[in-house]
């Protein structure tokens, strides 16, 4: 168990409607310094919408988002990013026709920092995914499906320096790249930074988590250490075969 | 995620097919003595030919104020609307002068596209229409009504004839058309094709057709240089002709060519730029320097109301609404009595001297041959350092010997019908 | 062949001005995602302030580089006031807006200048032809091509060099991703929008004295304009050039064979395109 001073992301009791429907129905959960914390649940239950609210994109109708300590809620998806969120959404979206470098060049822009610290960090993210330095000069868009991931993540570790937003990074993805990807998440949580995972493959997921947070019908209907959820077959049972 | 929808891409070219404004304003009531006497204008405020639009209704203007207002007892309410140069619009918009306004006489067109559509609701309607623009079809079957239709402006063939015999003499003996595709381009080529040949020497070595509103005429060039004509004629009008001009001088073939333009107005010169003028030659049914009581008296009133002297195109309108107010003083009330007026009429208002043919309705005015002139030779020449620098070189008369002959005309009505 | 080789130069000409405006509405629209109506009329303004300035100065060269700067602070301040509250509607409220602000600016011109258009005189420097062996051009129309080179050229340049052009090609595939990762992109669309009625503005100065200038001249060229967006791909920067010269030459082409059709090939190309490639000759996929 990991010491929470202050947490990185607080969500509180967070509404939010997709047109009519009523996607998040009060939404609590916290991400600290150093957590690694998995977002789980069957599809539709509003995971992504958690992670779009978080990013601004989806307005908020009620309850309350800080990052940092920062209220977002009502925040641009830029401001959010400039409070140290790092954003991998669920599809990658690479910008088409842009390159890996031209993708980690505007992740620096973003991040506002000066330019030195910039380069420092496109360069750390290289020596994360070493396998993109060929592939610098490509489009990234039309790179395979695990180096656009890592691409993605790499994105948003530069213009993210407290708290990642990992939205289905596994996806499509062979086993062994999935894993790899899973590996370096739990790295960067580590180092230091909250790591806040939506994930499908929720036998991952609780391998790589510190905590669990377990979402249905727009709820949290379950959470906890992930340690101790591991080591209970019944609850893997309950709520993980969905 | 993204939405570019090429639906948007569809209502863009929707809205632009409703684009434009509508001018005018309006009473109502019904007939009689000391009721007004209602007059309807219908011409092209928004378009390609703005400037000939707006001549007409300075032209019609100008005539109500000289005559106070009034005819006799009776005010002259005059209602202006803008028919686009689209013959939709001037249907439209003559119905609603003819249902709603109530008017008496309808009058105006710059457009051959248009001046049928109005011709069409007056003659259901009853109402006599004066035609102010150059067409052929408009007192020809089967749009002719004989009750009705009345027209001031010269045919194209009108002019052409009376033009021709000066192109061929004294600009050269092989002829390049360049002409609107629309009516009024038409009936020139037909024209030109017919009177051309009938000077000694003298062809048509080419014919092309632009669309109007047409800005570009690079495309047109190299044809143009390759039909090895001497002479090159012009027949659109307003913009069309002003991008025509200046295109012409950019690629230097008014150097190389003698350019002739069916159809002159001050207007469009002011736009062009008088510097544009020298070296080119014009037909024209009024220029405003013509040496004629008429024509100076109704000039120096236009000056005076608008500060420049006028085009040739509000002058039909003037001359429409005095032809009207003169009739109503002589007594005519009724669509039959206003045609016992102008038949075989012979007036001379500021078109100079003008018949009006009993056969046909038509007017026989004179037609004038302009030179455009340097600036430096303008004034010496009876041209004007401001406003515009041609000088008059030929005056042809109203005549029938530009004109199909009445009997002409007769056969071609019994062999309509 | 001589005129067929010249029928195609004077149509790659024709083309150049078209590729100007098309430019303009085509980065408009990749960034901000509506497809800006007033553009014809933006570009009839930047044709009155050249030919108010050709007067005041004598001269149409101050006019080059003065219009492009005005026209873009007024670009800007549309943008912050009028056009900015759009987005996130539907896109035909930016439609139906611009479409307003273009009959307020034509109207707006008609009021300070008057209906009939005003004249624009062709540089004197540039009052000579060219011969090109097969055609002889004149020397302003080949000037109009040369600008029109280098505004692509520095429009290209700037999207591929600076970091702006970076975040703005990034904009236009997908400006929700741009914000998430920190780019205030609200600001770049000021800049674009201002950037495209700059270079409409251009477009407008280089056409006063091959049409002189007129309240409606924008209105059929936008037409145009907008058709050569979609032939050549809706937000594709070289779809634009290589769409409007290809109009230029096949209006031009159809000239010399048959003129009456000359108006309405754009629009059957632009039918094809449609039909059996909706996303334009170089539109994304």
């Amino acid at each position: 168990m990991r010491a929470e001073p202050r947490p990185l992301l607080e969500l509180d009791g967070v509404q939010a409607y997709y047109g009519l429907a009523h996607v998040l129905q009060g939404v609590s959960l916290t991400v600290g310094p150093g957590e690694l914390v998995a977002l789980l649940g069957r599809n539709g239950a509003g995971k992504t919408t958690t992670v779009r609210s978080i990013m601004g994109l989806v307005s908020v109708r009620g309850g309350r988002i800080r990052c940092d300590g920062r209220d977002v809620v009502g925040l641009p998806a830029e401001q959010v990013a400039r409070a140290g969120v790092g954003y991998v959404p669920e599809d990658r979206r690479m910008f088409p026709g842009l390159t890996v470098r031209e993708n980690f060049r505007l992740a620096a822009l973003g991040s506002r920092r000066p330019r030195p610290q910039q380069q420092a960090a496109v360069r750390r993210v290289l020596e994360v995914f070493p396998q993109l330095e060929p592939h610098l000069d490509r489009d990234a868009s039309r790179l395979s499906g695990g180096q656009q991931q890592m691409v993605a993540v790499g994105r948003a570790l530069i213009c993210g320096q407290k708290l990642l937003l990992v939205d289905e990074i596994t996806q499509g993805l062979a086993p062994n790249i999935a894993a790899d990807l899973g590996r370096m998440l739990r790295r960067v949580a580590d180092e230091g930074l909250g790591v806040l995972l939506v994930e499908q493959n929720s036998q991952m997921a609780l391998e790589l988590a510190d905590r669990v947070f377990v979402l249905d019908q727009g709820v949290v209907v379950h959470s906890g250490d992930a340690a101790a959820l591991r080591a209970d077959p019944t609850w893997m049972a309950q709520h993980l075969q969905l | 995620m993204r939405g570019k929808s090429v639906g948007v891409a569809g209502a863009v070219l929707l809205l632009t097919a409703c684009g434009g404004t509508v001018a005018g304003g309006g009473g109502g009531g019904g007939g009689g003595s000391d009721e007004p006497v209602r007059i309807g204008v219908i011409t092209g405020l928004t378009g390609a030919y703005v400037q000939l639009g707006e001549e007409q209704r300075n032209g019609a203007e100008l005539a109500v104020e000289q005559l106070g207002g009034q005819i006799g007892d009776r005010p002259i309410e005059l209602i202006v609307r803008d028919d686009q140069l689209k013959p939709d619009v001037a249907l439209r918009e003559a119905q609603a002068l003819v249902q709603e306004e109530q008017v008496d006489y309808l009058t105006g067109c710059v457009s051959a596209a248009t001046t049928l559509a109005v011709n069409q609701i007056a003659t259901q309607a009853g109402v006599p229409y004066i035609g102010t623009c150059q067409t052929e079809q408009l007192n020809r079957p089967p749009n002719y009504d004989a009750d009705l239709t009345y027209h001031l402006a010269p045919t194209p063939s009108q002019a052409i004839n009376a033009g021709s015999p000066f192109i061929c003499d004294q600009l050269g003996r092989s002829v390049f058309l360049l002409m609107p595709d629309y009516a009024f381009g038409h009936e020139q080529e037909a024209a030109y094709k017919q009177a051309i040949p009938e000077q000694a020497g003298c062809t048509v070595v080419g014919t092309a057709y632009f669309p109007l509103g047409t800005t570009d005429f690079n495309p047109y060039i190299p044809t143009i240089e390759g039909s090895g004509a001497e002479v090159l004629v012009f027949g659109g009008a307003g913009r069309d002709q002003v991008s025509f001009l200046r295109q012409v001088d950019q690629f230097g073939l008014t150097d190389r060519f003698r350019t002739f333009l069916s159809i002159e107005d001050l207007s469009f010169d002011q736009e062009l730029g008088f510097d544009l003028i020298d070296g080119t030659w014009a037909m024209a049914a009024f220029y405003w320097n013509v040496e004629d009581e008429g024509v100076q008296e109704y000039v120096d009133a236009y000056r005076e109301a608008y500060g420049a002297p006028p085009g040739g195109y509000g002058v039909y309108l003037w001359n429409a609404i005095n032809l009207i107010a003169a009739s109503i003083e002589d007594g005519a009330e009724t669509p039959e009595e206003f045609r016992e007026f102008m038949e075989g009429k012979e007036v001379s208002l500021a078109q100079g001297e003008m018949t009006i043919r009993a056969c046909d309705h038509q007017a026989l005015a004179p037609i004038v041959i302009l030179e455009g002139l340097a600036a430096d030779e303008a004034e010496s020449r009876g041209g004007d350092g401001q406003w515009g620098y041609r000088e008059v070189v030929e005056t042809l008369p109203g005549s029938e010997d530009y004109a199909p002959t009445c009997e002409e005309v007769q056969t071609e009505f019994q062999r309509a019908g | 062949m001589g005129q067929l080789i010249s029928q195609i130069v004077l149509g790659l000409v024709s083309g150049a001005l078209l590729v100007l405006l098309a430019l303009g509405l085509n980065l408009i629209f990749g960034l901000l995602e509506f497809i800006n109506f007033s553009h014809g009329a933006l570009y009839m303004v930047g044709a009155y302030v050249a030919s108010y300035l050709a007067v005041a100065t004598g001269s149409l060269w101050p006019a080059l580089l003065v219009v492009p700067v005005v026209m873009a602070l007024l670009g800007a301040g549309l943008e912050r006031t009028i056009i900015r509250p759009m987005y996130g509607r539907d896109q035909v409220d930016a439609l139906l807006l611009t479409f307003g602000l273009t009959y307020v600016l034509i109207e707006g011109v008609r009021m300070i200048a008057g209906s009939g258009g005003r004249r624009v005189s062709t540089p004197e420097l540039l009052r000579f032809q060219v011969d090109l062996g097969i055609v002889r051009l004149p020397a302003y129309l080949l000037f109009v091509v040369v600008v029109v080179g280098l505004v692509v050229a520095g429009l290209h340049l700037f999207l591929r060099r600076t970091d702006v052009g970076l975040i703005v090609r990034a904009g236009i595939r997908d400006h929700v991703m741009i914000r998430a990762l920190g780019v205030p992109f609200d600001r770049y669309r000021t800049l674009v929008f201002a950037l495209g009625v700059a270079v409409a503005g251009i477009a407008g100065v280089l056409t006063g004295p091959i049409t002189g200038v007129y309240p409606e001249m924008g209105a059929d060229i936008l037409i145009l304009a907008f058709v050569v967006v979609v032939v050549g791909g809706m937000g594709s920067f070289w779809g634009a050039v290589v769409a409007g010269l290809l109009i230029g030459v096949v209006v031009s082409l159809t000239t010399l064979y048959a003129s009456v059709y000359a108006g309405i090939v754009p629009f059957v190309l632009m039918i094809l395109v449609m039909t059996f490639r909706p996303r334009g000759l170089l539109g994304a996929t």
